[in-house]
């Protein structure tokens, strides 16, 4: 019972550490609400119309953050996936896992975007272009990631297993990145860093990608709580049983 | 469909589901919170007993 307490006791300060967090997030969302607004003005008003794609290229200016905060995202789960081996500490986990569900997420935006992108110029919704088939087993590999926690019983033993996934998985994201400049690919150039871009366009992309970040950044909060407490209740559940 | 369509279409997909994401991740800790309720409600009569 006194375990049970000191548990408990635990439990309600990571709880109002928690609710502290949540204040931080309704800030943190209103900025991401206000910058998403700004993005979708400028890309609907403000930018210029690109001669050869007509507006669906207007695409790029959500694809292209959403494509980076994804590989930000499989960075993130990069690094705690080494601290979590390194230390053993489940908060690490709970942030890898976090991030990986939201770069998961983001990484099948930007497939079925640039689906849409590819049916209108190219005329097929997928090829198996360099760039796009790594970009598909980046999918793979971090849905394995998720997935392969539920593969074992000990809860432990699985977060390992998904951390090995995680840093070896990362491999597939300096492929993806520099597919267009090695491998044969349909895919367009990297225009950002190139001076392809006039300044409204860079400024629309700049915006954008302050948006999605932000969001990434309080979803990621969300996550973690979430499975922060999560863990906490199955612990002071799993006391009270016994 | 137009070159309009394909981009409100990528424009739909990609707001419907981070705007699913969200209520989904809303709807989580909704069942969480109530949980946490139940438990405190049990860990309170355990310690009546």
């Amino acid at each position: 019972m006194v375990t049970i307490k000191k548990s408990l006791m635990y439990g309600t300060v990571w709880i109002e550490s928690a609710c502290r967090n949540v204040f931080t997030d309704i800030r943190l969302l209103i900025l991401s609400f206000l910058l998403m607004i700004a993005a979708i003005t400028l890309i609907c008003v403000y930018v210029p119309t690109e001669e050869q794609m007509g507006v669906t290229q207007r695409i790029f200016y959500f694809h292209v953050p959403l494509a980076w905060v994804a590989f930000l995202a499989f960075f993130v789960v990069f690094v705690l996936s080494i601290l979590y081996i390194w230390k053993r500490d489940e908060k690490w986990d709970h942030w890898a896992v976090s991030s990986a569900e939201i770069g998961v997420m983001f990484t099948s935006l930007v497939l079925i975007t640039g689906s849409f992108w590819a049916k209108l110029v190219w005329d097929v919704w997928w090829t198996w272009d360099f760039r796009l088939t790594t970009t598909l087993v980046l999918w793979f590999i971090y849905a394995a990631y998720l997935l392969v926690r539920s593969f074992t019983d000990e809860e432990e033993r699985g977060a390992r297993f998904a951390a090995v996934v995680g840093i070896v998985g990362f491999i597939d994201v300096p492929v993806v990145a520099l597919a267009i400049r090695y491998g044969r690919t349909l895919h367009p150039d990297a225009v950002v860093f190139e001076g392809g871009l006039e300044p409204s366009m860079i400024l629309t992309l700049i915006i954008s990608l302050a948006a999605f970040t932000v969001l990434y950044v309080v979803l990621l909060r969300q996550r973690t709580t979430f499975k922060g407490l999560k863990s906490e209740m199955l612990k002071i559940r799993r006391m009270l049983e016994d | 469909m137009d070159e309009f369509g394909y981009f409100l279409a990528a424009y739909i997909v990609v707001w419907g589901v981070i705007f699913a994401f969200v209520l989904w991740n809303f709807r989580l800790q909704k069942n969480l919170k109530s949980e946490m309720d139940t438990l405190k409600d049990q860990l309170k009569s355990r310690k009546l007993e």
